[in-house]
């Protein structure tokens, strides 16, 4: 008798405690969500109303030469950013492992590229790299390194290097942290055994450390992939996904469509299209975990 | 535990106090809410906001001044016009009209503009075709920032050429000058998202008879001969001589003020900002700094009158007859020259009086009024409509020039994309 | 082990430099005239310096004011984030309830929807319930990007807390509600404080929302109060710089100080979830 009103009371509490959320996410991301889908299929110019085309403004991206370029783009972006975040997240987590002095200093300082609003930082990246009196060039000049300056956000490939410096900037701290701490975790004793078979540094970091942490780096990884996959405002600001398309992502290229060319039916079938690459990630992450788990 | 409690509750109550006025929509009743552009030239803003005050003032109303930069304009209005919050009175750029008026979204304000034709005189014939539609006037024509082509007469004497005066001089005294080993990167055409881009491709193409449109307005696509042969003109500076450098095709407009100030380049089509820039900073390349009228092509010299500020008076507003008697105000003739004379002779008038003010008479002075005078709308050889205010502000005109440039598309391709896109563009949007 | 040392002592000394310079830039440039910039005159250090640039934030631009619409609008995203994702992600980990697996799952996945998609429709949705233009606009806005992740990450935290404390609490005669106040919530401070310094954060810097939803100029928040010194023809460095530095100033002074205890509460989620 008393277990079943028990169980039924946890259930309203669950259902009560659950609604806000769901409430929210309902109200105003399920819908606007599914107002979206909606959306990319219509035609809709702002000021005028919208109406329904089906998959014309896929049909019309799909041919479009630009919209590929933008694809192509925000793939690069996003792989480049992660990679040498993975690397630098790692380096520095290494460096900081068995610090005892001044350990939580550093990462304090590490930790500021980010908590400085994403705005200032592309903002100064974009200063840093001014072609004329940005600080790294004039630099670079003074010390004889290069004659000219360096066409940092003028050139096509260099440009998708900057933007993807500044994002690297930003974010490696957060996978540093996350990696150090996790590393913390891993007991000593492993690698005490290690060392007492003769094994070196690389063998330790190889063998013991980078398995144990698996699940860090891929969650971390996961997430950081999202954002960067979404990131507006550093390509925005810094280049405006120049020159020409060079450094154009999907939420640039949507952004123009939407406000530059007043067409919110066609921005909203752009955005669409990072959701595949998206899901698929995820999918894939979370398989991943769960077989680790087992 | 309580005391957790309590500080919670102390923080929670502080955080509703300040953050329920703000929760309230923004705008008061009552008051006029007025949008104008956030210029580079702040002692001109300060005129044109204490004109406005007192104006307002005088009215017996309560005005609320906004500004938004060049760049973040139509985030601001696109998000007005879906929420139909537009302001009582908008300062609107050279296709604002044109959209707005298509959509029904402004009053008539023929009665404004003959009002301030009483004062100013009569508004300047090409100036109409961005605020006239359907013989109503839909916008008051404020000022005009006109292109130049700003150069470096001293490098020209070094390496000894004349002043450029068509595209094709532009690419051979630029040659000249890498040549010299004067400069690197001389020629600092930037086919860029601004109106340091968009400008210079029209007057390009009208240069070389290839507009997109006929007289009426109506679609013809840009004629393929006379497209190549501009394209080829400009294209090289890039490609073949590489007397430009890639930077000129990033985002910032302010790029070529910099680089010419930074003496890094002899040739920049740009608005007379610059020499704004060198007098208020006693740059030393003052002297060396001239300016002339942008160059002529086959077809003749066709300069574009692209960078206009109209006002105008959005239907969403509740107290039109307010908003018009302000506008009338500002553009009496004592307000509107108190203005002119404070801005440094950027702001250029559309009406024929102060255009022969004398404050105009000095030889860049001079130059500048002559653009402003010879420069036709966007969509001419038509009347601008919002088919061809999207092909502006699409960008696709300098998409066109880059994709030759950086995505080494050919010419021929480039322009069929253009013609693709204007055609879409003009099936979509009705010419009015 | 000394070349391991060497090193880890290079590698941390490049990335603490590569963190430093753009810092520096910051703060060099605030201190410089417009001339000295436009005609790149002492570049490495301002001389002689201006404090011109600090003093037109507060005279003639509207700096405090973003600064006090971003402090309202992070606070008040960052509690009602709070509150809404205690709530769930206790209701998740702690009660069952048929539905439970499925909506957790749902909950993260509305996380990885890009901001860069939901702004148009999200606007219109705002458009019609007939409520924009207003602080309480964003203050609604931000919370779809972080209570997922606060979800997430409380939930992970609410794992690590073993249940036999709540059960003791229960045995004790306290209800479900009175056990996650008065047991659960204070072992999860570190994890809350790290998931509200990280609303404060994000709903701090935030960029497209802020733009798009809010008209009026004396509504504008940090960011985009920034993108105002950048006017057509040029940026104004000096002033902009200026602002910039200030813009960090408070979140980097609170990271300073609560970094500890972000770190504990980002990982725990991190590693235990």
């Amino acid at each position: 008798m008393n277990a079943l009103t028990d169980r039924h009371r946890e259930r309203l509490l669950g259902y009560a405690l659950i609604a806000p959320v769901a409430i929210f996410l309902g109200g105003l991301v399920g819908y606007p969500f599914l107002s979206a889908i909606y959306l990319s299929l219509t035609e809709k110019t702002v000021g005028y109303p919208a109406h329904f085309v089906g998959l014309r403004n896929y049909g019309a991206l799909l041919e479009s030469g630009r919209f590929r370029i933008v694809a192509w783009n925000s793939a690069a972006f996003t792989v480049g950013s992660i990679v040498v975040k993975l690397v630098i997240g790692m380096a520095m987590a290494l460096a900081l492992h068995n610090v005892v002095r001044g350990n939580q200093f550093i990462r304090g300082i590490l930790l500021l590229p980010w908590v400085i609003p994403t705005v200032v930082i592309a903002l100064t990246w974009k200063w840093l790299m001014d072609l004329f009196r940005g600080l790294i060039n004039v630099a670079l000049i003074d010390v004889g390194a290069v004659k000219g300056g360096v066409h940092w956000l003028g050139d096509p490939t260099l440009a998708m290097v900057s933007v993807i410096m500044a994002n690297v900037w930003r974010g490696f701290p957060f996978f540093g942290v996350s990696f150090l701490a996790a590393m913390q975790t891993v007991p000593q004793d492993l690698y005490d055994a290690a060392a007492v078979d003769g094994a070196g540094g690389w063998h330790k970091f190889w063998r013991i450390t980078l398995p144990s942490i698996k699940g860090v780096v891929a969650v971390v990884t996961l997430l950081s992939t999202i954002v960067t996959l979404n990131d507006f405002n550093i390509v925005y600001i810094m280049t405006r996904g120049g020159p020409g398309a060079a450094t154009h992502i999907f939420a640039t290229y949507s952004y123009e469509l939407g406000i530059m060319s007043q067409r919110w039916g066609l921005a909203m079938a752009a955005s669409m299209a990072s959701l595949p690459l998206v899901a698929l990630l995820i999918v894939g992450v979370v398989r991943y975990l769960h077989r680790e788990e087992e | 535990m309580r005391t957790l409690a309590t500080r919670l509750a102390v923080l929670v109550a502080l955080l509703t106090v300040a953050v329920v006025p703000a929760l309230g929509p923004a705008a008061a009743a009552g008051k006029l809410s007025l949008w104008r552009l956030k210029t580079y030239i702040p002692p001109a803003d300060k005129i044109l906001d204490a004109n406005a005050q007192d104006c307002a003032k005088k009215a017996g109303v309560e005005l609320a001044i906004q500004t938004y930069t060049f760049d973040d304009m139509w985030t601001k209005f696109t998000a007005a016009i879906e929420s139909k919050t537009l302001p009582d009175i908008a300062e609107l750029d050279a296709v604002g009209p044109a959209r707005l008026a298509n959509l029904g979204r402004l009053a008539d304000v023929s009665d404004v503009v003959a009002a301030a034709t009483k004062e100013l005189g009569p508004i300047l014939a090409n100036a109409d075709g961005a605020v006239k539609f359907g013989g109503k006037y839909y916008a008051v024509p404020h000022y005009a920032i006109p292109l130049v082509l700003f150069y470096r007469p001293d490098i020209l004497a070094k390496v000894g050429a004349e002043p450029p005066d068509t595209w094709e001089d532009i690419q051979r005294v630029s040659e000249k000058v890498k040549k010299a080993g004067a400069q690197e990167f001389p020629n600092g055409f930037p086919w860029n998202r601004t109106g340091d881009g968009y400008d210079p491709a029209m007057s390009l193409l009208w240069s070389y008879g290839a507009a997109w449109v006929d007289k009426s307005g109506k679609f013809t696509g840009i004629p393929k001969a006379q497209g190549l042969e501009a394209l080829k003109v400009v294209t090289r500076a890039y490609l073949a001589d590489k007397t430009s450098a890639f930077d000129y095709l990033s985002w910032s407009g302010a790029t070529n003020n910099e680089a010419f100030m930074a003496g890094k380049i002899t040739f920049t089509p740009n608005g007379p900002s610059i020499l704004f820039q060198e007098e208020s900073t006693q740059h030393p390349l003052l002297k060396d700094t001239a300016i002339k009228l942008m160059p002529r092509g086959p077809a003749g010299r066709n300069l574009a009158l692209t960078f206009v500020m109209n006002w105008a008076v959005p239907t969403d507003g509740k107290s039109q007859k307010d908003a018009k008697a302000l506008i009338a105000c500002v553009m009496a003739r004592e307000n509107f020259v108190k203005y002119m004379t404070g801005s440094f002779r950027q702001m250029v008038p559309l009406f024929a009086k102060p255009q022969d003010d004398p404050y105009w008479n000095t030889p860049t002075g001079k130059i500048i009024v002559d653009t402003v005078k010879q420069g036709h709308p966007v969509g001419w050889p038509g009347p601008t409509t919002p088919a061809a205010a999207e092909v502006v502000s699409g960008n696709v005109l300098t998409d066109m020039i880059t994709r030759v440039i950086v995505d080494k598309v050919t010419p021929e391709a480039a322009i069929d994309e253009a013609n693709k896109r204007i055609k879409e563009i003009y099936d979509r949007l009705p010419v009015k | 082990m000394r070349g391991a040392t060497l090193a880890r002592w290079i590698v941390l000394a490049l990335i603490l430099a590569i963190v430093f310079v753009p810092m520096y830039w910051i703060v060099v440039t605030s201190f410089k005239t417009g001339r000295q910039i436009l005609l790149s005159q002492s570049v490495y250090v301002p001389r002689p310096f201006t404090l011109d640039n600090y003093v037109y934030l507060f005279e003639e631009s509207r700096f405090a004011l973003w600064i006090r619409n971003s402090a309202i609008t992070a606070s008040a995203s960052t509690l009602l984030s709070l509150l809404i994702g205690t709530a769930g992600a206790y209701s998740l980990t702690r009660l069952s309830f048929p539905g439970r697996r499925t909506f957790g799952g749902i909950v993260l996945v509305t996380y990885l929807v890009p901001p860069g998609l939901m702004f148009i429709p999200l606007y219109r949705t705002f458009i019609g319930l007939g409520y924009t233009n207003s602080l309480g606009t964003l203050i609604l806005a931000y919370p779809t990007f972080l209570v997922p992740f606060v979800t997430w990450l409380l939930m992970g935290f609410f794992r690590s807390i073993p249940r036999e404390l709540e059960e003791a609490a229960l045995v004790d005669g306290a209800t479900r509600v009175q056990a996650m106040v008065r047991v659960v919530l204070p072992l999860a401070a570190p994890g809350l404080l790290a998931a509200g310094l990280f609303c404060f954060t994000l709903s701090w810097n935030e960029f497209l929302y802020a733009l798009i939803f809010i008209a009026d100029d004396s509504l504008k928040t940090l960011p985009v109060g920034l993108s105002e010194f950048v006017v057509s023809d040029f940026a104004f460095w000096g002033q902009l710089m200026a602002a910039a530095a200030l813009a960090s100033l408070p979140v980097i002074v609170v990271y300073i100080y609560l970094h500890k205890y972000m770190v504990q509460g980002l990982t725990a989620g991190a590693v235990k979830g």
